[in-house]
């Protein structure tokens, strides 16, 4: 069993799969040198209508308004002219043929190597929806971003925040906490991990992104999706209007769709990024460190845990209420023993739709005029940064520990990179490095109790971030 | 936009956001030090009770040489195993139905007909 888990991960795999990546970036830079489909970005926003580029399209659009007043050989002609200037052939830029690819290769990643599949099925088919050409701006209503089409219903799930604390709710219901409650020195774990969205937040600040965008752009370190969305939806989009600095009184822009792909993206590739610096940064022998089994958990202690962990941290960030208030309401489903039925529909049902729409929306957000901007390459960039900084910081955090650890009581340092809170793959590339250095070492429960306390922690950095940033 | 020329504002890393990285990491420490420091008291405490009441109605049995605190993986995962066979009804059933064939089943089959040899089977 554990030389199947060893294989799937395989050295040619993974370079495969940067090759990929690699591609996908030099597809994003080539287009953004080339920046022909960025023109009508703001309109398509808003979902006005579109300047026309050339007389052809004037023409179009004209014709759709006026109505056909006589029916001869001429008349016949124009209306396949017509109908030939709507297909999505006559519409295509080189922004939605790299779109497309970019889907498929997700779709690629998902089937060929089984790097989250609920996620990136979903994103992978919403990116192909949200790039296939049509003419905009002319009432077709297609458009994720035109407002009245189905697609622009199901985003204000996501440009409103709604969908991440539904996702939260089934997470809860999910997770079993036993492994952080028996070892409660592991919460650290989680917490050092999140060193990564503030240094992150300081480097797009630098960039010159506007501070709520940058904090936006941060919480990608966290690596959790619902979260990221949901600090994006708050802080970068497209609508709040900066009052403070040399930012006041411009508009933040739009960046759920570049930020949700990001994170999505890295959340996919953590059994490819986080390897190296695991090994970089510990020896064999830390690696072959065995720690002692967790204690049994008592049922009262489960049921404890989400009621203190609700009004412990919601009073602390109460900005961050929305996602912790469901995280453990949905704990409180599961362990309180007598909602087996709400808590079955929060964790299959109820994520399982929430999953398809958000993934589906956020795919299609991606809609080539709005998504390829250089903006959106550096956050991909920064997104790769922060998620080696958080590993880096979980697993140099549990080295410290160590150092004031009795000798009997260590900490296997991979399991510091759990702390970034990609539910499960995090504790699972513990697991996995864990037994490529000591075969019958097994660090997956131990990984579990810094893997979910970095949700908690993600979710209370984002807090944070929005007290500070939202009326920036 | 050349890609590969970013330039970095170091003037943006001002007093605001060094405070917001600073307080940020401050308080997600915190938080979570909080949660932990708790659940390192809540099992003592409700232990104590039980510690207490089961001191007074049990006289002191002397030690044994099992290690409870400490057991292996296997023993862990043996243990789960056996409780998810039960409590999931997942273990081997018997039908307690028994069944006595009385007649015996013969076959047929080109191999054994004797009605279709062409010769007579010895006797």
């Amino acid at each position: 069993m554990n030389n199947n888990i060893l294989k799937k991960y395989s050295p040619v795999k993974k370079a495969a799969t940067m090759i990929f990546l690699v591609l996908v970036v030099l597809f994003g830079s080539a287009f953004v040198t080339g920046n022909d489909s960025t023109q009508n970005k703001e309109a398509a926003i808003e979902g006005t209508s579109v300047q026309p580029q050339n007389g052809e399209e004037v023409q179009a659009v004209a014709n759709v308004t006026e109505p056909a007043q006589t029916v001869d050989e001429s008349d016949a002609f124009d209306g396949v002219k017509q109908f030939l200037r709507y297909t999505g052939f006559a519409n295509c830029t080189r922004g939605h043929l790299i779109m497309i690819v970019v889907g498929l290769i997700f779709i690629f990643l998902a089937i060929r190597f089984e790097y989250e599949p609920l996620l990136l099925i979903p994103i992978g088919v919403g990116i192909i929806i949200g790039n296939i050409p049509f003419m905009e701006g002319a009432g077709l209503r297609v458009g994720i971003y035109e407002q009245g089409s189905v697609l622009n219903y199901l985003y204000f799930g996501v440009t409103q925040g709604i969908y991440p604390p539904l996702i939260f709710l089934g997470i809860g219901a999910m997770t079993d906490f036993s492994s952080l409650i028996s070892s409660p020195r592991l919460m650290l774990l989680g917490a050092a991990a999140q060193i990564g969205i503030f240094i992150t937040f300081w480097s797009a600040l630098m960039l010159g992104f506007a501070p709520p965008e940058a904090g936006a752009i941060g919480i990608i370190g966290g690596a959790d999706g619902p979260t990221a969305i949901f600090m994006s939806s708050m802080l970068a989009n497209g609508k709040n209007i900066m009052h403070t600095g040399a930012f006041a009184g411009k508009t933040v822009d739009n960046l759920i769709g570049p930020i949700a792909i990001a994170a999505y993206s890295y959340m996919a590739l953590v059994p490819v990024i986080q390897p190296p610096v695991m090994k970089l940064l510990t020896t064999k022998k830390e690696r072959q460190i065995k720690m002692k089994p967790p204690r049994a958990v008592s049922k009262r202690e489960k049921m404890f845990f989400p009621i203190i962990g609700l009004i412990l941290t919601c009073f602390i960030a109460p900005s961050a209420l929305p996602l912790l208030g469901m995280l453990f309401f949905g704990n409180i489903l599961k362990e309180s023993g007598v909602t087996k039925r709400l808590a079955n529909t929060a964790s299959n049902a109820l994520i399982d739709i929430v999953t398809i729409i958000l993934g589906v929306t956020v795919g299609a957000s991606t809609q080539a005029t709005v998504f390829l901007t250089d903006k959106s390459i550096m956050i991909f960039v920064l997104g790769a940064l922060s998620f080696i900084i958080a590993t880096a910081c979980g697993v140099l955090f549990a080295k410290v520990m160590n150092l004031f650890l009795k000798k009997d009581n260590k900490i296997n340092p991979l399991i510091g990179a759990a702390g970034v809170s990609a539910v499960p793959d995090s504790a699972r590339v513990a697991q996995i490095e864990g037994l490529k250095a000591d075969p019958s070492n097994h660090l997956l429960m131990h990984a579990m109790a810094p893997n979910v306390s970095g949700v908690i922690g993600s979710a209370v950095a984002a807090g944070i971030m929005l007290s500070f940033l939202l009326n920036f | 936009m050349n890609i590969l020329a970013i330039t970095w504002d170091w003037s943006a890393f001002d007093g605001f956001a060094l405070t917001i990285g600073i307080v940020g990491i401050l308080v997600v420490f915190l938080a979570l030090l909080f949660l932990s420091v708790i659940y390192r008291i809540i099992p003592k405490i409700m232990q104590l009770n039980i510690k207490h009441t089961t001191k007074k109605t049990q006289p002191q049995t002397p030690s044994t040489d099992i290690n409870v605190d400490f057991m292996s993986g296997e023993v862990n995962a043996a243990i789960s195993c056996a409780l998810h066979l039960y409590f999931n009804d997942l273990h081997d059933y018997e039908s307690n139905v028994l069944t006595v064939n009385t007649k015996e089943i013969r076959r047929q089959s080109p191999w054994s007909d004797k009605h279709q040899f062409l010769n007579q089977i010895s006797k």
